[in-house]
């Protein structure tokens, strides 16, 4: 393990975790290219797409600042010397 | 676990939810930019500070346009002094009016009833004034 812990088995625990969400990401893709041609509504298919991207950046924020406080809780619990005000 | 595992499980739901997002985004811009071969063709016309739109039969119409319900349509927008922008919000649809190039946008108008037409391009003095109404018929 190197200083940020990406050994070999976090490489192979992220391209577990990755590879499915990466396939499962295509599926409209694929979906798109067998499926017949039809008429779309316009209008319900970009409002659709907006929320589901409102969705997709909520859960990108909570993610990222659920990570960010993660990490602060552990560096401070792993130095108490840090949490000491200096005056 | 690894010490940094943490952030690599954080680094692999981002990364995989943002290829969802654009590989969802990419399908669905390309369907809506793909117009319906029998869509009927209406053309635009923006000028300082009014719409005209043209039927395919040669019918003019001046601040008003009349649709028809369940038919595709497509806009060929232009503009005959500066930029304006062809929009209209209900149907989610919107292009540039460029003077010397036709842009063109389409939508289905589903539901009855009458509709904003608005330029939404800053285009001088009485920009906010630019508006026409659609009107769509059963």
């Amino acid at each position: 393990m190197n200083h940020l812990g990406a050994g070999l088995v976090s490489i192979r625990l992220l391209s577990l975790i990755l590879a499915p969400l990466f396939f499962a990401s295509l599926i409209p893709i694929i979906d798109s290219a067998f499926a017949q041609e039809q008429a779309i509504n316009r209008r319900v298919e970009i409002w659709a797409l907006f929320y589901r991207l409102m969705t997709a950046a909520f859960i990108v924020g909570a993610i990222v600042q659920g990570v960010m406080l993660f990490v602060v809780v552990r560096f401070r619990e792993k130095k108490p010397k840090q949490q000491e005000v200096v005056s | 676990m690894g010490h940094a595992m943490i952030e690599w499980v954080y680094i692999a739901a981002v990364t995989a939810i943002l290829i969802w997002v654009g590989a969802d985004s990419w399908v669905i811009e390309k369907h809506i930019d793909e117009i319906p071969e029998d869509a009927e063709t209406i053309k635009v016309t923006a000028q300082q500070w009014f719409w005209t739109f043209e039927h395919e039969d040669g019918k003019k119409e001046v601040g008003e346009l009349h649709l028809k319900a369940g038919k595709a349509y497509r806009f060929e927008v232009t503009s005959k002094d500066v930029n304006h922008a062809f929009n209209v919000p209900f149907y989610t649809a919107m292009i540039d009016a460029v003077p010397g190039r036709i842009n063109k946008v389409w939508f289905e108008a589903d539901q009855i009833g009458e509709f904003l037409i608005q330029c939404r391009e800053y285009c001088g003095l009485l920009h906010s004034q630019m508006r026409a109404k659609l009107i769509v018929e059963a």
